[in-house]
């Protein structure tokens, strides 16, 4: 099933992406979620509990980038997870796209969401899966606005002509920038 | 996980005392437990009432239920309701009356109205259309039950 | 189907069943099991553990204290509705009671399994919210209150964390004369209503509208306050013009669509129940016959 959410954080496009693409700092922002493990370094282990009205689900899997455009601010992720005791898998693609407005940045996600085993019935519930991404969403937005309140102020949006590789370092500084802020080493 | 857990009980008058599994419905113990297949199996979602019995008194969704629910309760089926010979007056009527037809659905109903019966022993039609409202048939398109509840309470007066 | 295999918990207390939710994972409280069962039996949901509440007396008393009432979580709405106190105090409550389900599903479902369930078209969460009721929550680490109004987090999740035990629901009951109507439309008597209204309403010794509460069930997630009806009617006498013209603020609920009913038509529903609601409760408190 497609699931399509966007929403707007405050911060100006190159910052968003560098927060956005930080999983390890943004993976907290997610509710219910948790990371245990960095593997290589496009590669994520962790679970996530979801809530889908009566039911209780805790998804364990792994998440990747299987695709990354730093200058254009695209990126396309791949998730698998299961769902405990036999209950079933989720695979899910997930492609998220960065453009500037007005007072900030509009950032679109649209899932690809696919359920197997016996989990699969609450894909039925069209609707339902919806407003919990929704409500997911309308959570880790607010976490993340926190974060940028937090991040640095200045971050400047390079010059489209830079280089790809300059461009790559720039956004690399910021990161680390943002995580010695944060308290975190990188 | 599922442990077998001790169940007392009363049923139709009589003591019961078995170990069933935790997740065994009590329509599904009445039935395959105690050979007590009066009780019947529609929806197993709590709407058809056919798996309705008597709970101290009360009607209620047997397949709502977990047997170990039952501990220490006195369950009345069809079977309770039925005499050692020939059938109840509420029975007679549902026969005298075409109140059935594959009979389904006429435990349930016969519980139901055990009960409600009890509460309002003189109801309109109107009262008792809308106290087997919990009970589906899809037979009789439900005048003939109508009519012998109607019948069963005019002949108790 | 049938339920697939679970850990069986009976506690006898309070303290013992949250004990229990406090240690276990994927854990779900068993109550009437009206709602709990059926989908268990249908695998659509399949806890590990089931923590059954059925034998905490302490939970299934009515009282009334310092012009509070306090339904225990674990009150049978049959019992509910047989209750003399609760007839006395919460006419409304007695009329929405006849229209939950079935006598079968009430002699076993509880008030309190009603609220923590919140299917959207449930009758008591409305019922609730007319009175301005709090919710009580227990867990190891507490209590914890909440009004009714913060209750619903969406799509049948209240905010009840996974170790926390709804306890009861308490609210001030109306001044004795007030005017009561639950109405609801729904397919067959008994079925999940399309939409419904709660309203209550006091009138003061000019006839004028001293005091009016509506909420609606079925139009959003959880129960719906007219605060903008009640605006309107406030300090007026209620006539056919002005209830007519605050019923149409129902027009502005979300409304859901499924495939028993579009939005626009469950919207509809609101707008005409709401209307017909405010008539009977007005007629009732002027009659003085709010029981």
């Amino acid at each position: 099933m497609k699931i399509e959410n966007s929403f707007v954080v405050s911060a100006p496009p190159a910052l968003s992406w560098a927060i956005l693409t930080d999983i390890e700092r943004i993976a907290p922002c997610v509710p219910g979620a948790s990371l245990t493990e960095v593997t290589g370094d496009a590669a994520y282990k962790g679970s996530i509990k979801v809530r889908l009205g009566p039911v209780s689900l805790t998804f364990n899997g792994e998440m990747r980038f299987i695709e990354r455009d730093d200058d254009a601010w695209t990126a396309r992720l791949a998730a698998s997870g299961q769902a405990g005791r036999n209950k079933g898998t989720a695979n899910t693609d997930v492609a998220f796209s960065l453009t500037p407005e007005a007072n900030g940045t509009r950032v679109h996600i649209e899932t690809d969401l696919r359920l197997a085993g016996s989990i699969a019935q609450y894909g039925r519930g069209a609707g339902v899966i919806q407003v919990v991404a929704e409500t997911l969403i309308a959570q880790f937005t607010q976490c993340l606005e926190q974060n940028i309140v937090a991040a640095p102020q200045q971050a400047e949006v390079p010059p489209p002509a830079e280089a790809l590789s300059a461009f790559a370092l720039f956004i690399g500084a910021i990161r680390r920038m943002i995580a010695r802020l944060l308290g975190r080493g990188q | 996980m599922n442990e077998p857990l001790g169940l007392s009980l009363r049923v139709n008058g009589d003591a019961v005392t078995r170990s069933v599994e935790p997740r065994l419905t009590l329509a599904d113990f009445l039935r395959h437990e105690l050979s007590l297949t009066g009780t019947h199996i529609g929806c197993e979602h709590g709407v058809c009432g056919a798996c309705t019995v008597l709970l101290d008194g009360r009607s209620v969704r047997s397949c709502l239920m977990l047997a170990v629910q039952a501990d220490g309760c006195a369950v009345t089926t069809v079977e309770g309701l039925t005499p050692a010979e020939g059938l109840s007056p509420l029975q007679q009527a549902f026969a005298d009356n075409h109140g059935l037809q594959c009979g389904y659905c006429t435990p349930g109903i016969l519980c139901t109205l055990s009960e409600y019966l009890d509460i309002n022993p003189n109801p309109s039609e109107g009262e008792i259309r809308e106290a087997l409202s919990g009970n589906l048939c899809r037979c009789t398109g439900y005048q003939g039950i109508v009519d012998a509840a109607l019948a069963y309470v005019r002949s108790a007066q | 189907m049938k339920p697939a295999a679970f850990d069986y918990h009976r506690p006898n207390s309070v303290a013992e069943a949250l004990d229990l939710l406090a240690r276990l994972d994927d854990a779900k409280v068993i109550a009437g099991g009206q709602s709990l069962m059926a989908m268990m039996n249908y695998r659509y949901i399949a806890p590990e553990n089931l923590i059954d509440i059925n034998r905490i007396a302490a939970l299934a008393e009515i009282t009334e204290e310092g012009g509070n009432l306090r339904i225990g979580a674990m009150v049978r709405q049959r019992d509910a509705q047989d209750s003399p106190l609760l007839r006395a105090r919460a006419p409304l409550m007695i009329e929405a009671l006849d229209l939950i389900g079935h006598l079968q599903t009430r002699n076993r479902g509880t008030i309190g399994g009603s609220l923590a369930h919140l299917d959207p078209a449930a009758e008591l969460p409305a019922v609730f919210s007319a009175h301005d009721a709090v919710l009580h929550l227990a867990s190891a680490n507490g209590a914890r209150e909440v009004p009714i109004g913060g209750w619903s987090q969406g799509f049948m999740a209240p905010d009840l964390e996974p170790d926390e035990l709804l306890t009861a629901i308490a609210f001030s009951p109306w001044p004795a004369g007030h005017g009561h109507a639950f109405l609801e439309l729904a397919r067959r008597h008994g079925d999940f209503a399309l939409a419904g209204a709660a309203a209550l309403i006091t009138l003061d010794r000019q006839g004028r509208i001293d005091r009016a509460a509506i909420a609606l069930t079925g139009v959003d997630m959880g129960p719906v306050r007219l605060d903008a009806a009640e605006a309107m009617l406030a300090g007026q006498v209620p006539g056919a013009e002005l209830i007519a013209a605050a019923a149409q603020c129902a027009d502005r609920v979300a409304g859901i669509e499924d495939v028993h009913a579009s939005r626009d038509y469950r919207r509809r529903i609101a707008v005409v129940y709401t209307r017909r609601a405010l008539e009977l409760a007005s007629q009732r408190a002027a009659s003085g016959a709010g029981r």
